[in-house]
């Protein structure tokens, strides 16, 4: 913090509307606020903002509720994926894929789950694009994920975990409306509680329901 | 007078760039005003990859500790931005301090990280 600011205060339970996600995010305990007295702003700070975007994809993509096109935007949008990258590599035409993500077509329950499965490990890649463009010219990408990636065993057991028995859910109330909240585990106030580069705590996540039932 | 040649800020350029790809510690945060943010439209995915496919276009050191930058770049639709951020590269500290939707920038314009 700046000499010009005053000091930080924690939000309990921040919600970050200004992610583009259509559906709620919040952030437990670790957004802080301040304001600017030259500007008279308050400003918003999040720690890790590229974490915390991964892990709201990870989140959605293993919930098994039906993805929406708006969902299905959202989640390419966040890895930075061009729609014509994913219509190639899902053997889909640009059209198609355009008008799932604008709710005019419905992904098929097969192409949803392929879709979910590489999007779950793109978001574990530093150029998610780059993944889906090597693996559509059939370059090794289990090598690369294991160079590129922290924890690759980590990744692989989580993959299994969550796709071998996921079931999409296509009939659900559509008046509860989805809400995830994050949080990550405060760091401790000496140089030996901090975390070495290898085990900085990731987002955690909690599902919890808003509305409805 | 010849034409001043255009400074290039390769180094804030690939900072910059780094800073939006990677996961960064607890402590280093991304700071921005929900009120200026929710008036533009502009989401913070949107920011994210402006921030990291983007190129610096000026610089200028602050009295108090940081840097101001001006970053020009398009986000993964290829709508492009100009954001004004506020850096204090060792606190891994970055401020958006506003930003603008503006035009795609001249294919034969030299790029910062060529």
């Amino acid at each position: 913090m700046t000499r010009h600011e005053r000091v930080a205060q924690i939000v309990h339970r921040y919600e970050v509307d200004t992610l583009g996600a259509p559906f709620k995010v919040f952030v437990l305990d670790c957004v802080t606020k301040k304001v600017d007295p030259e500007t008279g702003k308050v400003f918003t700070t999040i720690p890790d903002l590229v974490g915390l975007i991964q892990a709201v994809v990870r989140s959605r993509v293993t919930h098994p509720r039906k993805l929406n096109g708006a969902e299905l935007k959202f989640i390419r949008n966040a890895l930075g994926i061009k729609a014509n990258t994913v219509a190639t590599f899902f053997d889909m035409s640009p059209e198609h894929l355009s008008r799932c993500e604008s709710g005019a077509k419905v992904m098929s329950s097969l192409t949803e789950k392929t879709y979910r499965l590489m999007m779950f490990l793109a978001s574990f890649h530093p150029n998610p694009e780059e993944l889906l463009l090597d693996a559509e010219n059939g370059e090794e990408i289990a090598e690369d994920m294991e160079k590129k990636v922290k924890r690759p065993e980590q990744i692989a057991k989580k993959f299994v975990e969550h796709f071998l028995t996921m079931r999409i859910d296509a009939a659900y109330d559509a008046a509860e409306e989805l809400c995830f909240e994050f949080s990550k585990e405060p760091l401790g106030p000496t140089d030996s509680d901090r975390p070495t580069d290898d085990d900085e705590p990731e987002w955690e996540p909690k599902l919890v329901c808003c509305g409805g039932r | 007078m010849p034409p001043q040649p255009q400074r290039l800020f390769k180094i804030e350029t690939i900072w910059i760039r780094e800073y939006a790809t990677t996961y960064l510690p607890t402590e280093a945060g991304f700071s921005f005003s929900d009120e200026d943010l929710r008036a533009s439209g502009i989401t913070l995915v949107a920011v994210k990859h402006m921030l990291s496919r983007g190129r610096v276009v000026f610089a200028d050191k602050l009295d108090a500790p940081g840097a101001i930058w001006v970053v020009e770049g398009p986000d993964s639709e290829d709508n492009w931005y100009r954001a004004t951020i506020r850096v204090i590269s060792e606190n891994l500290d970055v401020t958006l301090m506003e930003i603008e939707p503006t035009k795609r920038e001249e294919p034969n314009k030299k790029v910062a990280t060529e």
